[in-house]
């Protein structure tokens, strides 16, 4: 070697100290792809920690907000209100107390009254219905009530029945609904309203024949009059209800039919109703496994030696004696063998839907159809140790024939299903759900990272507030 | 985007800009790493590839106790090993035995030869050669630290780097005489 480089490692550390070497366009072009740049046609990057955590609060934000909203801002109308709480699979809580107008409004005006003479608020909160279906507090003539029956209730202030003008007066001031005594409206029950106070009438029936409440008529016998009971703006609020499900679901992947899956999750959804519209949101567990196969290429164990590594002498009564100091080799066979394990890998997941819908719910039978976003959480990931057993081979290398699993991955979820009324509280639900994976929920670049779908069947118990 | 640690901060956040900056400021000098662990730009462009994916996947676990071109650096190192490793039951290196040693060299022209001409001979060398070679005299790692990353001996690991340098001088014997 020359002065400068006095051996070949001199040499070859200058000259590549600060070697550098343009790369080819493509390298950037697949770094990119492979790091989720949009622009690179690709998507599907996996959610940070911070991101899970902001999406969740931003859900739970919406959420609250749209409740909020619904519940303050939407005008109230009880004929609707009965239908909400019919069409959502809530059962309707009849100790609800809910703000109504009176329909003696009309019929108080019809009787030469006003309504700030009759001394009823537009609007008032009927406190109680149980009261009259056990018995109390019924208008005079009745011991009982069916539950066909609407009934509006008349009361009398300071002993004066009749109603005169500037004087306290019989009221006409509670209006009970079918929906009260959890009958459905719109049937063609009759009602019976009872009046025991005056000359102006003491019994009037109201036939409920036309499906839309706010029409329903009523015809004052006494009077002879017919005048429709007016629709008012009722105050009230949507149902709350809590369901509990079960949902078993097969994935099938479109690139490879070889790998379809199984999930199974348990969810508990909190559900708001309001004229028909579903809001549901809610936790879920789900569970799901993937089957594969372990390539492990390795070499086989032969047996060892005690390898001399160092001598050393001693003297011992005047005689040197050699020590040898040895080590244990390990000698395998130099032939690479492959061996295929079989592996089950186990995954959770938490599962967060929001659904909207429509619903509808008759005496007993109802049906829904909601549709919306639902993303999952990988939580936990049980991975099966590699090993080839009590042998002491030496494993090469492992190739893992299992894809890896994206933390996040969104579906659009789509059900439609059909509930049954087992109590007045209590519905049983059954429904389809499909699911379309937005992402896959597997790493890119291999064959199963086209987008998934499943079908599963989600059963479970809806409890009303 | 001035300091590295803005960039590295940016690149957390997912800005695809700054994924940019940080790779057409680093992939030269680390293309020039991969093409003296591949025997061909093929390989050296996978080994590019797979480090800077590396680089940008886990960019979180970079902790700013050295400078972020060394964690690069070790990043695409490592990566190359992992090729090695993964290629090695499918290499003969038949030319183990057959570096002769070449003493007395003339090695006056040593200094005219270009990058160029001294990678190419790099890159002819056996991949067990070039991986040590490279491991120990250019990017500084001990035979116990070779012998760790690629599953050997220690005394392998030096017995291959004699043998690397061994046949780096007869490859360089032979360009010389071939020059003149």
């Amino acid at each position: 070697m020359n002065e400068k480089y006095s051996n070949i490692d001199d040499l070859y550390r200058d000259k590549f100290k600060d070697f550098e070497l343009y790369p080819p366009d493509h390298v950037w072009e697949n770094v990119k792809k492979e790091i989720g740049h949009p622009n690179a046609g690709k998507g599907g990057q996996s959610l940070s920690k911070g991101g899970i955590i902001g999406l969740t609060i931003l859900l739970v934000v919406i959420s609250t907000l749209t409740f909020y909203f619904l519940q303050n801002t939407i005008g109230r109308n009880p004929a609707k209100d009965i239908k909400s709480s019919e069409q959502s699979g809530i059962p309707l809580n009849k100790s609800v107390p809910r703000s109504v107008k009176s329909d003696s409004f009309d019929k108080n005006e019809k009787l030469g009254l006003k309504a700030k003479d009759s001394g009823i608020e537009k609007y008032q909160d009927l406190p109680t219905r149980f009261d009259l279906v056990q018995g109390k507090n019924l208008p005079s003539g009745k011991t009982s009530l069916s539950v066909d029956e609407h009934i509006i209730v008349s009361e009398s202030k300071n002993g004066q029945n009749l109603p005169q003008e500037g004087q306290n007066q019989t009221l006409v001031d509670k209006v009970f609904t079918a929906s009260d005594f959890n009958t459905k409206p719109g049937d063609g029950y009759e009602f019976t309203v009872t009046d025991d106070s005056d000359d102006y009438f003491t019994e009037e029936k109201i036939t409920d024949d036309n499906s839309d409440p706010e029409l329903v008529q009523n015809n004052i016998e006494n009077s002879g009059e017919s005048a429709p009971i007016q629709t008012s703006d009722y105050g009230r609020k949507g149902n709350w209800g809590a369901g509990l499900f079960f949902s078993p679901e097969m994935i099938f992947y479109p690139s490879s039919s070889n790998f379809n899956s199984r999930s199974y999750s348990f969810d508990l959804h909190a559900i708001y109703s309001l004229s028909g519209f579903i809001l549901q949101t809610g936790v879920g567990v789900g569970m799901s496994s993937d089957n594969g196969n372990y390539k492990i290429d390795y070499n086989r164990y032969l047996g060892s030696y005690d390898d001399v590594y160092e001598v050393t002498f001693d003297t011992i009564n005047g005689q040197v004696i050699p020590v040898y100091h040895t080590e244990s080799i390990d000698v395998y066979d130099s032939i690479d063998y492959i061996t295929i394990t079989p592996t089950k890998r186990k995954y959770t997941y938490l599962n967060i839907p929001l659904l909207v819908g429509y619903g509808y719910e008759g005496k007993r039978f109802g049906w829904s159809i909601k549709t919306g976003p639902s993303i999952s959480i990988l939580i936990h990931e049980n991975v099966p140790d590699i090993s080839l057993g009590d042998s002491q081979d030496k494993i090469l290398g492992i190739e893992n024939e299992l894809p890896g699993r994206l933390k996040t991955n969104w579906q659009f979820m789509l059900t439609g299903g059909a509930s049954y009324k087992l109590s007045n509280s209590l519905n049983f639900m059954l429904e389809p759900v499909f699911r379309y994976y937005i992402n896959s929920a597997y790493e890119q670049n291999n064959t199963i990272s086209k987008r998934p779908y499943s079908f599963g069947i989600r059963a479970g118990l809806v409890l009303g507030f | 985007m001035n300091s590295e640690e803005d960039l590295i901060n940016r690149c957390l956040k997912n800005d695809q800009k700054a994924h940019e900056v940080l790779y057409k400021r680093f992939a030269p000098k680390m293309y020039g790493v991969c093409m003296r662990f591949a025997k061909n730009q093929m390989e050296a462009d996978d080994i590019l590839q797979e480090g800077f994916i590396k680089v940008f996947t886990n960019l979180k676990s970079f902790r700013n106790e050295g400078s972020l071109e060394g964690w690069i650096r070790r990043t695409i190192v490592n990566t190359a090993i992992n090729l090695y490793k993964k290629n090695l039951k499918h290499q003969k290196d038949t030319d183990l035995e057959q570096a002769e040693v070449i003493q007395n060299q003339e090695t006056n022209s040593l200094e005219k030869l270009s990058v160029q001409e001294l990678l190419k001979l790099i890159m002819e060398l056996p991949t067990g050669y070039r991986v040590v070679f490279n491991l120990n005299v250019i990017e500084g790692y001990s035979h116990k630290e070779i012998g760790d990353l690629l599953e050997i001996s220690e005394n392998t690991s030096k017995s291959q780097l004699s043998r690397a340098r061994l046949a780096l001088q007869k490859k360089l014997f032979n360009l010389n005489r071939t020059k003149d």
